[in-house]
């Protein structure tokens, strides 16, 4: 299956940018907790879409041959973060979004992602947001389905105690400049 | 809580979107990255390559390693002025042979009688007027190597020999002539039969290597010639169950090649070539066992460079266009920093008129890929104001930097500015004539008069 080959390979990657670039920045956006990291890391996939391109071969979905570089990119930038010493967790998700500061219930829920680990996060983001199907789910991560699932039951547990509790997440009035 | 559930109560976040302007900024980003794409032929057959050869299996293959002409291509460089023409007018030129390292060859006719008979059957397969040349690490006596080439544990006798007029101003090469190469194997009836031959054309032997690629139990015989002064030529030959057969025959404009790779996961060649309608680059090999035949995987440089550089390091002032080109090679496999930091030491190690605005050039580029016009521009201005871009590899950064500014125009939506900007390009991109239409003065041209066409 190489007729992808014969797409020039910006071509390709401003097509898939086209399709999958929102759902790509969800997914690293989602995971850091943060817009603009997101935006870079978002750049830095599809860099490498168009860099890699003429390597696919198809032996996947374009669309999981995607992830697989997204999240690479995504766990090559957690390092970082991890090396600069910066915490992953309980991140205040939407303080630098305009756009977030409108809908409190947005940054509730975006903001009690931040307070999984980031392997729960990849799930719920995927499973949750983005209704992919456990299948796409486990091909998108390289996991077995069955850890997608289990990881996916306990991260909604957590989020069940989180979002119940309300005290993981309150957005309150003025606390943004 | 049910999945819907869970779904209803995300589903704000599903309307969060990458803003315009980020948008805007990725696609100028795939824009710019598109433009620094080399064109690479690779025949259909190639483009499925796929797996690395097993470290183990390379590691466990080397059979033999024998560097003639040149230990590798930093020395090489480190003889060479920075300029790209006059690095091609002194390739091939070095010193024969400076190491010889036959690990494995076998006792193949030691002693002076069967050594003597050996020489006799040698000549006998020789062209008329072609002579027996030692290679390093042997004697007149024995002037030949033998190497388990056809089955382990194999005599097979590895020649070089001369033949033609002396090549005008050189006395490299073998003693000043063209090199020729034969391999032999022991024949019917005590004699031996020529397996192999590269017959001298011209030629002045830059490299003959003795190492298994394919991982298989024989070694590979890699031959590297110069052919005047811009031409080379590069071949791997099998002799595996006594039959010849050439892995890669690649032909191209001054290429150097680098000790192949023997302890990794790559087992390959780099050598710098000029692509028609390509920039200069690195360029690596490697074997496919899945297919059985070598694949480019030029993208692999950065680790392979990082892996030859320790064994030779490189000299202020004189490699610059080999750092160059690195650098280019690092941008090209998406390592921006990397990019950076070999321009920023290139700008540093050479003077101006020796190549610094290629890397002024190069490191604007890297920022124009990120799409940092911001900081792009004024270190195009920086090549452009001077308009003397220097000799040596300073020369193509004058167009590219037109082209990047037109570039950074048409991001900004200013047309106009865009359309000047690659007008100078394809003038300065035009100018230098006399260097001919080598990959460097053709790539400001040619991108910008694409620009231009938009």
């Amino acid at each position: 299956m190489l007729v992808a080959h014969r797409e020039p390979a910006s071509d390709a990657a401003k097509r898939l940018f086209g399709q999958y670039g929102d759902e790509v920045y969800q997914y690293v956006r989602f995971t850091l907790g943060e817009a603009t990291e997101a935006e870079d890391v978002v750049q830095d996939v599809f860099l490498e879409v168009l860099r890699a391109w003429p390597r696919f071969r198809g032996l996947s979905s374009e669309k999981t041959w995607l992830w697989s570089i997204a999240r690479h990119r995504l766990i090559d930038h957690l390092r970082r973060l991890s090396r600069l010493g910066r915490d992953l967790s309980r991140r205040e998700t939407g303080r630098d979004d305009p756009m977030a500061r409108d809908i409190a219930t947005r940054v509730d829920v975006e903001c009690s992602l931040q307070y999984l680990p980031v392997a729960q996060r990849q799930v719920v983001i995927l499973r949750i947001i983005q209704d992919h199907t456990t299948a796409e789910v486990s091909r998108m991560l390289g996991w077995p389905q069955v850890r997608v699932r289990v990881t996916l039951h306990r991260a909604l547990k957590v989020l069940s105690s989180l979002l119940h509790d309300g005290e993981a997440c309150v957005v309150k009035e003025g606390a943004h400049p | 809580m049910k999945l819907s559930e869970w779904r209803a109560a995300f589903a704000p976040l599903v309307d969060v979107k990458l803003s315009s302007a980020a948008k805007h900024r990725i696609m100028a980003a795939l824009d710019a990255e598109a433009d620094y794409a080399v064109p690479v032929t690779i025949p259909q057959a190639q483009q499925k390559s796929s797996r690395w050869l097993p470290a183990a299996a390379v590691a466990a293959g080397v059979i033999a390693l024998l560097i003639l002409a040149r230990a590798s291509i930093f020395e090489a460089v480190g003889q060479q002025s920075a300029s790209p023409a006059a690095s091609t007018e002194s390739a091939g030129h070095g010193s024969p042979a400076k190491t010889a390292v036959p690990v494995t060859a076998t006792d193949g006719g030691v002693s002076p009688v069967s050594a003597a008979s050996t020489v006799a059957h040698l000549k006998a397969l020789l062209p008329a007027g072609g002579s027996l040349v030692p290679p390093p690490g042997t004697s007149a006596a024995q002037p030949y190597l033998v190497l388990p080439l056809t089955k382990p544990g194999a005599q097979d006798y590895v020649a070089l020999y001369t033949a033609g007029p002396p090549i005008q101003g050189t006395a490299d090469g073998c003693n000043g002539r063209p090199c020729g190469v034969l391999v032999a194997a022991p024949g019917p009836a005590g004699g031996l039969r020529a397996l192999w031959q590269w017959k001298p054309g011209g030629y002045v032997l830059d490299q003959l290597t003795a190492v298994s690629f394919t991982g298989g139990g024989e070694p590979d015989l890699l031959a590297a010639f110069q052919i005047g002064s811009t031409f080379a030529e590069i071949r791997v030959v099998s002799f595996a169950g006594g039959r010849a057969s050439v892995l890669l025959d690649d032909q191209g404009g001054a290429p150097r090649v680098l000790q192949p790779e023997t302890s990794g996961t790559l087992a390959g060649l780099a050598f710098r070539h000029n692509d028609t309608g390509g920039a200069g680059t690195w360029v690596v090999w490697r074997w496919d066992a899945s297919l059985g035949t070598f694949v480019r995987a030029d993208g692999a440089f950065p680790a392979f460079y990082r892996s030859q550089a320790p064994h030779a390091p490189l000299k202020p002032g004189g490699p610059a266009w080999a750092d160059y080109y690195a650098a280019v090679a690092y941008l090209q496999a998406g390592e921006n920093a990397a990019a950076l930091q070999m321009a920023r030491q290139g700008i540093n190690g050479v003077g101006y008129m020796h190549g610094s605005p290629a890397f002024y050039e190069l490191e604007a580029t890297v920022y124009r890929r990120r799409g940092n016009c911001g900081q792009a521009v004024p270190l195009y201005q920086k090549v452009v104001t001077a308009q003397q871009p220097g000799g040596g590899i300073g020369w193509p950064a004058l167009p590219r930097s037109y082209y990047g500014l037109a570039a950074c125009a048409k991001a900004a939506g200013n047309a106009t500015q865009a359309a000047a900007y690659a007008k100078k390009a394809i003038e300065a991109g035009a100018k230098p004539a006399g260097l001919g239409t080598t990959a460097n003065d053709w790539y400001g041209y040619v991108q910008a008069e694409a620009l231009l066409r938009q």
